[in-house]
């Protein structure tokens, strides 16, 4: 369906959102909170305003951007609500898989554990981010980062939001977030390894 | 005398690998150099530290195409696969219910 005809339907009966837009939406909330019934939640919110502010949206943006925009906002208000409310544990999130791949002892500390440090990918990115083996490596690696560095990691470099934005969302110190990006990045980069360039499928 | 000067090289070498940052804080300023510019001498510091060491410089080019990857591509972690969940009909059809009971 185009987008200027679906445009008149969901102004017509804006149950015909849910069937166009609905699993989009719910995959966007699932790449973010990874809880179907908090994701449904936010989805449901989502409708319920953009219904709500109908009269707002004039057709600057095709539809999907639209609700997209709404949903962005009700999953940072999420993230500020329950920061808040886990604000005096730990915040890091947790096992620290990037600290194991360092040396602790010996004359040189903080070096690479042998056979833990990066190893040769080989192909080249651009084919690597062709194939769709990729995005599955990458989107089941996502999943076993510990909830909050998920969270850090997402806001960051999918939805591009700013350092300073992200510790106040999230409720944490500057120098808790350079670690938090650190240990998802670290931990990422050795799932992606395991999974995609190991795995036998990169090639 | 050659013998000297050496010394004094290996000795001005030791200096400078002494004071650059090990593997683990390298890894953590790479990544910190991805979210804001560092100061010129830590910048400095890692550039170095990545020139001498292979793994460091791998692990940095391999973290620069995961961002490059997730930031100007993330779209396709959006798209339907098997391994991610759908939204189920009994909750479309209660959102439907509730956009019909507000509108």
């Amino acid at each position: 369906m185009s987008d200027a005809a679906n445009e008149h339907d969901a102004f017509v009966d804006p149950t015909a959102w849910v069937d166009e837009y609905g699993d989009y939406l719910f995959r966007f909330a699932m790449l973010r909170v990874k809880n179907e019934e908090l994701a449904n939640d936010l989805v449901q919110e989502t409708f319920l305003a953009a219904l709500k502010g109908k009269e707002t949206f004039a057709g600057q943006s095709a539809p999907r951007t639209w609700l997209v925009g709404i949903l962005k906002h009700k999953i940072m208000d999420h993230f500020r609500k329950s920061s808040r409310e886990v604000s005096l544990e730990t915040n890091d999130g947790g096992p620290v898989e990037a600290e194991k791949l360092f040396t602790t002892d010996g004359p040189m500390p903080g070096h690479w554990v042998d056979g833990l440090g990066p190893k040769e990918w080989g192909g080249s990115p651009s084919e690597a981010i062709e194939k769709q083996e990729f995005w599955h490596a990458l989107q089941s690696c996502l999943k076993t980062l510990p909830d909050r560095l998920a969270q850090v990691f997402v806001l960051r470099e999918l939805d591009d939001a700013d350092h300073t934005e992200i510790t106040q969302t999230m409720n944490i110190s500057q120098t808790n977030y350079w670690v938090m990006m650190h240990r998802a990045r670290a931990q990422l980069r050795q799932c992606l390894e395991k999974n995609f360039y190991q795995g036998g499928i990169s090639s | 005398m050659s013998g000297e000067k050496m010394t004094v090289m290996q000795r001005m070498m030791m200096v400078v690998a002494n004071r650059l940052p090990n593997c683990q804080k390298t890894a953590e300023l790479v990544s910190e150099s991805m979210d804001r510019s560092l100061p010129v001498g830590t910048r400095i510091k890692v550039w170095m530290h990545l020139k001498m060491c292979s793994l460091c410089q791998r692990y940095a080019d391999q973290l620069r195409f995961i961002h490059i990857a997730v930031h100007d591509h993330g779209d396709r972690l959006l798209e339907p696969s098997e391994g991610t969940p759908a939204m189920s009909n009994d909750c479309k059809n209660r959102i439907k219910r509730a956009l019909r009971e507000s509108s």
